[in-house]
């Protein structure tokens, strides 16, 4: 995990500037596998060059009315070539793909390392589905640079250059001729390949997007058909498609005009060739075999280079995807732990704000001029209205957002100098919103575990959690495995198992924002009072729309619009009679209805 | 975890004529590209032949004749065929590549729309990480089959054949002798098949394995940091895809192995034409050119065979991920609406639940024997524990599953027997989980129908969201990120109310609808609420008691069972579960408000 390290991740936007620079990096990392293989391409393409030689020669001997015998020799020796070229190539692709593999392999690690890194101001502009399509689809068009691409470079290359070595042992001139093949090719290959690299750029953009459009449908089933909205999202989907195929073949009609475009070429050296060599076999400047024999080289050119067009296409493919993951690379994650972090030993739990103000990206200011305090191991809650501001307030503590205005103190330390990881250790965070992973609810509530924990403790915690209330809600107990998010759990399960994830994690710090908001306050009371004994030394906030939930908190903050409005116990704000009275008082309205 | 990819385990015959049968039969419509991109190819593949044997006509007849005017005549011949040969090629590829995306098209279209009819179930049992990929890269990988598979494996059909023809025609003996490897080639073939096939089930599971993994942790990355679980996810993450790398490690053996046994055997057959074709020259029984155009014709033979090897790949994949399409398109949703459903105008709204019994899952009954009646225009509070059964209920009143004995009528009329989305489009629902679109607010109101501004304005102007929409930076317009993680959860759940509301529903349905919005906003709600729903029926599920206060009847569900029911005043002296919630959310408020109002 590598991407933690700020330095390091400096040396990774540099080795991602350019696909020159990325090859080189890793020729640099895997010097023996690209060693060897570029060897095995040239022994290969060596031997495999020499057969054509062989080949003149036999037809020299036919020429000159040889024998038999002489035949076999060379026959003999083709086969001979061939084995040795054959074990070059086998050895060439096992090298190059073990190697792509591992690129691979490497390129998905760090990109989901450093999606770690990253917050959720970036989760929030990168939809999952799209990122999805990037770790996979891309990273898979980036290796076939590596695997396919180098090999076809190499053996053109080499193939070539060895073929026009011998070719011009056996006749100057009509070598001459076919180096026309390369000013020609190199021609084609730059005006199509960026054509190439460009729309296919936005072809993997439209298919990120169908991609994000299909998951999103997905996950919000229940909404389409409870609305039956099927058609709609149909249409919609239908809109997608037919621009993704679009683009798609925008980027064909230039992707498939460049093998063509080779042969093309190719073919038109081969006819000068033909002329040519044909003219100097008439004149008597070269023999037959010579000639029969340059033919064949120029099909050994060939051969690779018209293949080379292919590879152009998948290296350009590679390019324009890698900008798409380099796009993501290079987002630079805003919380990160200080060069030089401070080490508390045993954080206490004591929490301080300091003229916080905070907002969102485009947005205004969300929260404005926060300060307070809470000593170790009390309770205090924070309220208020629908969209005043109490998550991202509680979401600043564990530095879920980057904190810039004002400061937060643990323990008297400005928690941006902390490691973050050691931060993040001492805070327990029952989030409003619940997200559950398709496991096991016991590998579901052991996520929360800092280290190793016994199965007992487990189940202890569940308890705690209120988790099985009756022994039939889940019949293999903690073995359940529950559906993606928790589907197969009702809306107060799910949050119990986060509650219960929150408490294995027996940290100073307690935060539960609204945690209890599906669960009826029978099941409540009973977990509040399981807690009262387990959070004894602990610092909890809580928020809660509840209010019969906080009302016994040393201390109750309300929010609104983003500031705070009043301080102090349920009694001392109710007799304040402000805003904290008021809301109160709404929620008593029925039994004050009742009561008249 | 391991119950997900059950389903990937299997499969995976190589070729299977019944999918490919049904696979082409998506070719229909296309048709007109289909033949004359099989014709363009065939000239092609034939155009390609015909240059060893220009070649051929040169030097037999031309060099050897020393006859230089005819050289270059034939080489006119021979580029003018490169130019019809550049034509015909790229006109080829482009129509089979228009006609891969077409079918491409209608295959995506007609999953998609498949996905979008499942139940429920359904979605419980797979995860959206792997439909996903059926909807994308599984079509992908039929696009190469119909792009260059298929049709390559014709064209080079074609050219085998054809060379075939032409060495016979030339020279029957040589071309026994070129054939004589041919059995080898079979045999090479064979052996290299089979391996290659476990080796390609066990890659498609792991590529299966990273996507779903990656699709639930970057949902799930906030949770993942909050516990500072980054290494340990990120070592469960490595092995899988460290195991992806092993198995794609594992089967390249095989294809580095295949190709050059496929040029060593081509090299042999070289070799043998220049023994034995050489031995016949020497003979005088063959001419220089045969030898000549026989060398090129050989290589010509060999080189598609070596294709094949890929064009294997193609095919296998096409047909595994084919496997995996039609067995979902195969797969009927179990609850569908029955022919000449009763589509509903307007519902009077009345519900009765006579004898109900649901489970999700075999015997495990989460309903039991459920008997309840809402009354046109009633509004009726469900509490209970978590866990009782609330949500299920709703769940068959959505025809989202299906339950196992007993009755549900709406308006009289048994549940079953309408038509389920013209039933739906009467009701309204706010989901206890709440779910965002990403789109602007106009968008996630009327998801996606056009739906007048005015309307939009006012039900959100109705569930008090008309505060915090105007405050966003383009109002109506804002744009709301994926699962709305640019609004509070409160926000988000007046979204969903305003949703709900927009489509004038003749039942509405609240599930925990205002859990995370404040009680002031509630009322507000309510209050306005109370005004527009005349003649609505309403089914509350709250545990915040104080969001029932308007109902006017109270059932109280325990394990799947109702326990209690009545008006608050009733149940209040009853003494029961519901007297005891209450006493919980309000205890010893009674001398608080006493003393307020003392104070007062
Ligand atoms: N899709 C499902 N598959 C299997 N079991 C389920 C599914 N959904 C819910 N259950 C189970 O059915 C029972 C009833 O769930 P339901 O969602 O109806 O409860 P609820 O009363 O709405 O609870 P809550 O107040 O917590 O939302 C629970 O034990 C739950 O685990
Ligand atoms: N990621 C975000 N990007 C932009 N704006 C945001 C983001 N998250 C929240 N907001 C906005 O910030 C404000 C405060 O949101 P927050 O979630 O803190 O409210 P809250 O007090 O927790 O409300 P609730 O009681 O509904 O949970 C809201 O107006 C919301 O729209
Ligand atoms: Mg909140
Ligand atoms: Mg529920």
């Amino acid at each position: 995990m590598s991407s933690y390290n700020v330095n390091e991740m400096k040396s990774n936007s540099h080795r991602h500037k350019d696909i020159t620079r990325l090859i080189l990096y890793y020729f640099k990392k895997h010097p023996l596998f690209f060693g060897c293989g570029f060897f095995s391409i040239i022994a290969s393409s060596v031997f495999s060059v020499i057969i054509p030689l062989m080949l003149r020669d036999a037809i020299n001997v036919l020429e000159q009315s040889g024998k038999a015998s002489q035949l076999l020799n060379y026959a003999l020796m083709i086969v001979g070539l061939a084995v040795a070229s054959g074990i070059f190539k086998f050895l060439t692709m096992e090298l190059f793909v073990v190697v792509s593999r591992k690129i691979e392999y490497d390129l998905r690690n760090e990109f989901f390392s450093h999606l770690e890194s990253l917050d959720q101001q970036f989760y929030q502009n990168n939809p999952a589905g799209d990122l999805v399509s990037r770790a996979t689809n891309d990273i898979e068009a980036i290796r076939e640079i590596f695997g396919p691409g180098l090999v076809g470079i190499g053996a053109a290359l080499f193939m070539s250059a060895f073929s026009l070595i011998l070719m011009y042992r056996v006749d100057p001139v009509l070598t001459g001729y076919s180096l026309l093949l390369f000013p020609l090719l190199s021609l084609t290959i730059f005006l199509l390949g960026k054509q190439v690299q460009k729309r296919s750029h936005i072809v993997q953009r439209q298919l990120g997007n169908l991609s994000a459009f299909v998951r999103e449908s997905l996950s919000g089933i229940r909404v389409i058909q409870a609305f039956a909205k099927e058609n709609v999202r149909i249409q919609r989907f239908d809109r997608l498609n037919k621009q993704f195929i679009d683009s798609f073949m925008r980027m064909a009609r230039i992707w498939e005009l460049l093998i063509p475009t080779v042969f093309l070429i190719s073919g038109i050296v081969l006819i000068i060739i033909l002329i040519e060599g044909g003219r100097r076999v008439i004149d008597g400047v070269i023999t037959l075999g010579a000639f029969v024999a340059i033919i064949y080289y120029l099909r050994l050119v060939i051969w690779p280079l018209a293949g080379l067009g292919w590879v152009i296409g998948t290296i350009q493919r590679g390019i324009a995807s890698h900008k798409r993951l380099r796009e993501i690379l290079s987002y630079q994650p805003t919380v990160v732990s200080p060069g030089k972090a401070d080490e508390l030993s045993g954080i206490r739990g004591k929490l301080e704000f300091r003229n916080l103000d905070f907002g969102f990206e485009s947005e205004g200011k969300i929260l404005k001029d926060i300060s307070f305090k809470v000593k170790p191991g009390s309770k205090i809650a924070i309220v208020g209205p629908t969209g005043c501001g109490k998550s991202t307030l509680l979401s600043l503590i564990p530095r879920i957002h980057p904190v810039s205005f004002g400061k937060i103190f643990i323990d008297n330390v400005d928690i941006n100098s902390l490691d973050l990881a050691q931060l993040r250790a001492s805070i327990a965070f029952i989030p409003q919103e619940t997200f559950l992973f398709s496991e096991s609810l016991y590998e579901n509530i052991v996520l929360g575990a800092q280290s190793d924990v016994t199965q007992e403790r487990v189940r202890e915690i569940a308890k705690v959690a209120e988790l099985f209330d009756h022994r039939k809600a889940f019949p293999d107990g903690l073995n359940t495995i529950i559906g993606e998010k928790g589907v197969t759990l009702s809306g107060g399960q799910k949050q119990r198992v986060a509650i219960a994830r929150a408490l294995l994690k027996d940290a100073p710090v307690l935060v539960i924002d609204d945690a209890f908001s599906a669960i009826d306050s029978s099941t409540e009371g009973k977990i509040l009072e399981n807690l009262s004994a387990f959070w004894k030394e602990k610092t909890v906030i809580i928020s809660s729309t509840r209010l019969s939930t906080i009302k016994d908190a040393k201390q109750i903050i309300v929010l609104d619009e983003g500031g705070i409005v009043e301080t102090g116990t349920h009694n001392a704000l109710m007799s304040k009679d402000g805003l904290y009275a008021k809301m109160y008082k709404k929620q008593l309205l029925e039994r004050e209805l009742e009561k008249s | 975890m391991n119950q997900y990819y059950h389903e990937e385990e299997k499969l995976d015959k190589a070729y299977d004529s019944r999918l490919m049968k049904r696979l082409l039969k998506y070719l229909k419509p296309y048709k007109k590209y289909v033949i004359s991109a099989f014709l363009l190819l065939a000239i092609a593949s034939l155009l390609k032949l015909a240059g060893p044997y220009l070649v051929k006509i040169a030097i037999d007849r031309y060099i050897m004749a020393k006859d230089y005017e005819g050289l270059v005549r034939i080489s006119g011949i021979f580029f003018g065929l490169l130019l019809l040969q550049f034509v015909v090629r790229y006109a080829q590829t482009y129509m089979m590549q228009l006609t891969g995306q077409m079918v491409n098209y209608d295959l995506r279209m007609q999953i998609f729309s498949h996905l979008q009819r499942q139940n429920l179930s359904f979605f419980n049992k797979n995860p959206v990480g792997r439909l996903l990929t059926r909807v994308t890269s599984d079509v992908q990988v039929l696009n190469e089959l119909f792009s260059s598979g298929v049709v390559a494996v014709f064209g080079d059909f074609v050219t085998l054949i054809g060379i075939v023809i032409v060495m016979f025609s030339v020279d029957w003996k040589l071309s026994l002798v070129t054939f004589i490897s041919v059995p080898f080639l079979v045999l090479a073939t064979i052996l290299f098949r089979k391996r290659v096939r476990d080796s390609y089930r066990k890659i498609r599971l792991r590529i299966a394995r990273v996507n779903a993994f990656l699709q639930e942790h970057i949902s799930g990355m906030k949770i993942i940091q909050l516990f500072a679980q980054e290494r340990k996810v990120f070592n469960k993450f490595d092995s899988i895809n460290a195991s992806l790398k092993d198995a794609h490690i594992k089967s390249v053996f095989y294809y580095a192995v295949f190709f050059p046994v496929v040029e060593l055997i081509g090299a042999v057959s070289l070799a043998l034409i220049i023994f034995y074709g050489g031995s016949q020259l020497l003979k005088g029984a063959v001419t220089f050119g045969v030898l000549v155009a026989f060398i090129q014709y050989a290589e010509m033979f060999y080189s598609p065979i070596r294709d094949l090897a890929e064009k294997y790949n193609i095919l296998q994949s096409a047909m595994a991920s084919s496997e995996r399409i039609f067995k979902l398109l195969d797969r009927e949703p179990e609850i569908v609406s029955p022919k000449d459903g009763v589509k509903p105008e307007k519902l009077k709204g009345e519900i009765e639940f006579k004898n109900v019994w649901f489970a999700y899952e075999d015997e495990n009954y989460v309903l039991k024997n459920l008997n309840f009646k809402v009354n046109p225009g009633e509004t009726i509070a469900l509490v209970g524990a978590t866990g009782a059964g609330k949500t299920s209920i709703i769940n068959l009143l959505f025809r989202f599953y299906e339950f196992q004995k007993g009755n549900i009528y709406i308006d009289g009329i048994d549940i079953r027997n309408y038509d389920i989305q013209a039933l739906r489009r009467q009701m309204g629902l706010v989901l206890q989980d709440v779910f965002i679109f990403s789109g602007d607010v106009t968008d996630n109101i009327g998801l996606g129908e056009e739906i007048d501004d005015d309307e939009v304005i006012s039900v959100s102007r109705y569930v008090n969201a008309e505060k915090f929409i105007k405050k966003m930076e383009n109002g109506y317009k804002s744009r709301l990120q994926e699962s709305g993680s640019n609004l509070s959860e409160g926000q988000k759940q007046l979204l969903s109310f305003a949703r709900a509301l927009a489509f004038k529903p003749r039942i509405l349905m609240l599930d925990e609808a205002t859990s995370s919005v404040d009680t002031e906003t509630e009322q507000l709600i309510q209050e306005a609420m109370h005004k527009m729903s005349e003649g609505r029926s309403c089914l509350i599920i709250a545990h915040r008691l104080s969001t029932i206060r308007n109902a006017d009847r109270i059932i109280v569900m325990h394990h799947g069972e109702i326990r209690e029911e009545g008006t608050h005043a009733q149940l209040l002296k009853k003494q029961g579960i519901y007297y005891r919630l209450y006493q919980l959310q309000y205890k010893d408020e009674e001398t608080e408000v006493a003393g307020n109002q003392i104070n007062k």
